[in-house]
């Protein structure tokens, strides 16, 4: 079969678990996706928020309790049709959180399990071999083939993963936190690695990470949870410069949250004036649309904001906020300062050509358009028109 | 926070397939386990005395209106403790000072561990009853350095039980304990050390500590042993006109006709009993990991330094090598080349002779007791553990219906074997292919005996394999069964295996339940050593007893070899 032609469909998957008391303990609320042919798929979240749920619905290791479930024709899972194909005949490859790398097994064995097993394939030993080394060569481990598993490190030890998962040209990959075992260095490396390999065999992937950078720089389309629910869905991009809510902003990397009221309703991509809970206004940007009762929170990155001397003139015009420097921290390419304004704390990087003490009145400048006005807290509407 | 959807939870016809192993195994574990237990239960309420009478309590009424069950209990359990003490007090000490000091001689107790654990209880009665007794070298040397005509000590006694007894059970508190001390972590014991404690406040306020846990739940388990113990009342306390409950219920199956109301009964009460300490035991080892330190990849325990204690340590371990293998060994040797029993004496030097073992290996009788035991050693261990194996597996990854796997295979250790004997009799008497007497039934018997023993080395094993170890199996494609033989056996091989051998071991020389189930041409060598023995053949058993104990250390030393990597290996896998 062809790995290049076959879309993923999920559509209104769930799986919860219960606690003793009958409440909700965990688990994923319904997720619905399509992914085109060798689409990098991201699911990113918090620990705990149901990401390796889903991706073990999706293997079949869980039972989802409601749902759709289909690759290129085939349906995987029906939960209205009570179908459901076990997960040893969904030719699905995945890579453990733990590798999963049989001890008992040289590096050829492990390779080679999921064609020795799959008995109807009818494959010679010529045949496995040929695949086994191909799939090696595929992640650079030609050559290691008759080394015992556990006498790899664990970069290696991912890389054989990764070669049994793509061994038998399965028609999904999935990854669990592959990289979170590895020192920061080689998670690096391998980031580009496994990004490389996917783009080259044209795999449709779906990738588990807690780290949103990883998610940033891999991916073609994020999905950011939290507790069970999607908040949103799009493209990095998207995800990063148009945060559907406070949680997502906050997620994709640091950032100030200050409170704030709307004055009127405001469409999707469109500029108002907030007023913050201290009094001031601010001139900020909506990407997505709210209404006039939501509660607001405005979210400002560290890097987007400029520090002056109080008073100082401010020819760009745009937002201004005045407070004072508590402490200052160098970091070599940039300084870290907190600037309290009002009664909260407000983080602010910038380069460390000027220098202003502890104690110093300062002003924070920093542009409309990159002044983002985010729902406070999820919304159902927004998460749904993602 | 998120209603939950309202078709959450639905059964599926899919798990009903999904538990069909599981109920296959279940059915197969309750056809082993519950028949004893019904019909001991039976029997117990037959009157036998009339035969037409209807099921009736009237044995048990019989059992507590005669003070003999009150004795017996009393003698039983006061026994029983004492030998607990003793075994606890060498085996611990020995333990932490192999375990945990830089003592010399440590591999001479692992030597007397493992050829202990080869040898049959009743050949170290036999050395100990003629050690001690009235004619033997400690009395007699007691009587000619003080002139008395009364020996110093008398073995059929209930101390003399106690001391033999304890003796007995040295080397499995020393492999249980050494496994506890093994675990403790050293930094804790350095940071007591380094706060000023000596070497003796180090152990008593914290190592002692540490331990007891772990120690209480094996006094209980050695104390159940010992309750249950066979040679020892038999031999020494039936001679001595001592009564313990073991014995009374040997002694009213071997009485003409044999009393099967009153044993029955008896049994069920010693079930009852033993089954209130086992529950007890629960409670107390469900507590015991509370206070073990958590041992992370590379640990590893360092020695105490015991400066100049140390000669006392390696003393200590040669005191054990001689009291619990080389006193026994040296006077079963003795007895196999002297031409009849007689005390330790130059004189008998002259008279030596090989005559014993020249028997022993040419007599074809012999070579029978050992391919007999063999057969029924190896028959048990091999069904036990791949029974055990495949529910320890399901329960294990929690397969639909596997709930009552754990507990079913567990049930027999309620049996003491004396018990079980007592229930496979009157099993066999109900079957019509000629069970009884065959060796068919003593093998039956030793797998439900040591169904329990094979959950124990099964069950840590399959949750030593990380799980997602077989889940990467199920999504390349495999099938379960598939995973169970490519992935789970043979990671649990080294397990498996060292379980099989100290079954094997166990079943070798288990007497208490083959004892009263041997026909005369399904006898094992225990058996046959127990027959001789009370015929007065004293020299054969001797030699006997020599090669078998030699053939069976080396099962023993395979498998603390296998058990030792086994432990070694769970830090990486
Ligand atoms: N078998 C289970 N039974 C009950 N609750 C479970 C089970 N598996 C997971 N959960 C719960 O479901 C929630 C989601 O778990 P999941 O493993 O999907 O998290 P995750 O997003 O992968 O987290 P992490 O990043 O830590 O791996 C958690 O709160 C967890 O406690
Ligand atoms: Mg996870």
């Amino acid at each position: 079969m062809d790995s290049q032609n076959l879309t993923l469909v999920v559509d209104g998957l769930s799986k919860l678990y219960w606690t003793k008391s009958r409440t909700p303990g965990g688990g994923i609320q319904p997720i619905s996706f399509t992914l085109e042919p060798g689409t990098f798929f991201t699911l990113l979240g918090p620990s705990g928020c149901g990401k390796t749920t889903t991706l073990r619905c999706l293997a079949g290791l869980e039972h989802p309790d409601v749902g759709r479930l289909s690759l290129g024709g085939t349906t995987f899972f029906d939960g209205e049709a009570g179908d459901h194909v076990p997960l040893n005949k969904r030719n699905i490859g995945m890579v453990f959180q733990s590798y999963a790398i049989w001890p008992h097994m040289t590096v050829f064995e492990n390779v080679a399990f999921p064609l020795r097993v799959r008995k109807e394939l009818k494959l010679s030993g010529e045949e496995i071999r040929q695949m086994v080394t191909q799939a090696l060569t595929t992640v650079g481990l030609a050559g290691y083939e008759s080394r015992s598993a556990t006498q790899l490190s664990g970069g290696q030890q991912q890389r054989v993963a990764l070669a049994r998962a793509i061994v038998r040209k399965p028609g999904l990959l999935l990854l669990d936190e592959p990289l979170s075992n590895l020192d920061a260095r080689l998670r690096d490396e391998m980031r580009n690695e496994l990004k490389r390999l996917q783009k080259q065999i044209g795999i449709t992937t779906i990738y588990v990470t807690h780290d949103q950078v990883e998610a940033l720089e891999m991916s073609d389309v994020i999905a950011v949870i939290n507790a069970g629910q999607v908040e949103q869905m799009g493209s990095p991009r998207d995800v990063y410069d148009r945060p559907a809510n406070a949680f997502v902003a906050n997620f994709m990397g640091a950032t100030n949250f200050l409170s704030a009221r709307l004055s009127a309703d405001q469409p999707a991509d469109s500029r108002g004036t907030v007023a913050l809970d201290t009094g001031e206004t601010l001139d900020v940007w909506f990407p997505h649309a709210v209404r006039r009762t939501d509660r607001i929170a405005v979210s400002m990155r560290p890097d987007v904001i400029r520090l002056a001397a109080a008073g100082s003139d401010n020819p760009e015009g745009g937002n201004r906020l005045t407070g004072t420097v508590v402490s200052s921290g160098f970091m070599g390419n940039i300084e870290r300062y907190s600037v309290k304004v009002g009664d909260e704390i407000i983080q602010v990087h910038q380069a460390p050509d000027a220098h202003f003490d502890s104690g110093s009145r300062v002003d924070l400048l920093f542009r409309p358009e990159r002044t983002l006005g985010l729902l406070e807290n999820r919304a159902e509407v927004v998460g749904a028109a993602a | 926070m998120h209603p939950p959807p309202a078709r959450a939870r639905r059964r599926r016809p899919r798990a009903f397939r999904a538990s069909v192993p599981s109920l296959i195994m279940t059915a197969i574990l309750c056809l082993l386990v519950l028949p004893p237990l019904v019909m001991l239960f039976r029997t117990s309420l037959v009157n036998y005395e009339d035969a037409s009478a209807p099921y009736s309590l009237i044995n048990y009424v019989k059992l507590i209106e005669d003070p003999l069950l009150y004795i017996s209990t009393f003698n039983s359990v006061f026994f029983a403790a004492g030998a607990t003490v003793v075994s606890l007090l060498i085996g611990a000490t020995v333990a932490w000072i192999v375990e945990r000091t830089n003592a010399p001689f440590k591999w001479l107790a692992y030597v007397t561990t493992i050829v202990s654990l080869g040898t049959p209880a009743i050949l170290y009665v036999s050395a100990w009853i003629f050690l001690l007794g009235r004619a033997g070298p400690v009395n007699q040397l007691w009587k000619e350095i003080t002139g008395s005509f009364q020996p110093l000590v008398n073995v059929y006694s209930i101390p003399g039980m106690m001391l033999v007894e304890g003796l007995l059970w040295v080397p499995l508190v020393f492999l249980l304990c050494g496994a506890t001390f093994k675990r403790q972590n050293a930094d804790l014991e350095e940071a007591a050390r380094m706060s000023g404690g000596s070497v003796f406040d180090t152990v008593w306020r914290v190592s002692l500590p540490l331990a007891k846990p772990a120690l209480y739940g094996l006094a209980i388990f050695i104390f159940i042993r010992n309750i249950e113990a066979f040679d020892v009342p038999v031999l020494l306390g039936t001679p001595g006109g001592i009564k313990l409950l073991t014995s009374d219920i040997y002694l009213s199956m071997t009485r003409v006709p044999p009393d099967l109301g009153h044993s029955s009964a008896f049994a069920i009460v010693m079930i009852l009993f033993v089954s209130a300490l086992l529950y007890l035991y629960g409670r107390v080892s469900a507590n015991a990991d509370r206070f073990a330190s958590v041992t992370g990849k590379g640990f590893r325990p360092r020695p105490f330094d015991l400066g100049r204690y140390r000669w006392i340590g390696g003393f200590v371990i040669i005191l054990n090598f001689l009291l619990v293998l080389a006193l026994p060994v040296l006077a079963v040797l003795w007895n196999s080349v002297t031409p009849f029993v007689r005390g330790f004496s130059l004189k008998a030097f002259s008279t030596l002779t090989l005559e014993n073992y020249v028997h022993v290996l040419t007599d074809s009788y012999y070579l029978q007791l050992a391919l007999n035991t063999v057969f029924v050693a190896a028959i048990s261990a091999t069904v036990a553990i791949a029974v055990t194996a495949v529910a320890a597996w399901l329960s294990v990854r929690k397969w639909p219906a596997s709930g009552p796997l754990n507990q079913l295979a567990s049930l027999p250790i309620i049996f003491p074997g004396i018990v079980l004997g007592v229930a496979m009799i009157q099993l066999a008497l109900r079957t019509p292919f000629g069970l009884y007497g065959s060796i068919w039934l003593i093998a039956i018997a030793f797998i439900i005996r040591y169904l329990p023993y094979g959950m124990r080395y099964a069950q840590p094993a399959v949750m030593q394999i990380h799980r997602e170890l077989e889940e990467a199996a199920n999504v390349s494609g495999a099938s379960q069964p598939g995973t169970f033989r490519r992935i789970v056996l043979p990671l649990t091989a080294p397990a498996l295996l060292a379980g099989w051998l100290f079954i094997f071991l166990v079943a070798a020389k288990e007497l208490s339940i083959a004892v009263l189930l041997a026909g005369s041409r399904s006898k094992t060598v225990a058996v046959a050593m127990f027959d001789q023995w009370t015929n007065g053949q004293a020299g054969e058993v001797a030699a006997l007893g020599i090669i078998w104990t030699i053939a069976m250390s080396c099962c023993a030393a395979l498998m603390m070899a296998l058990s030792r990597n086994d432990m070694k290996s769970q830090g990486t896998l």
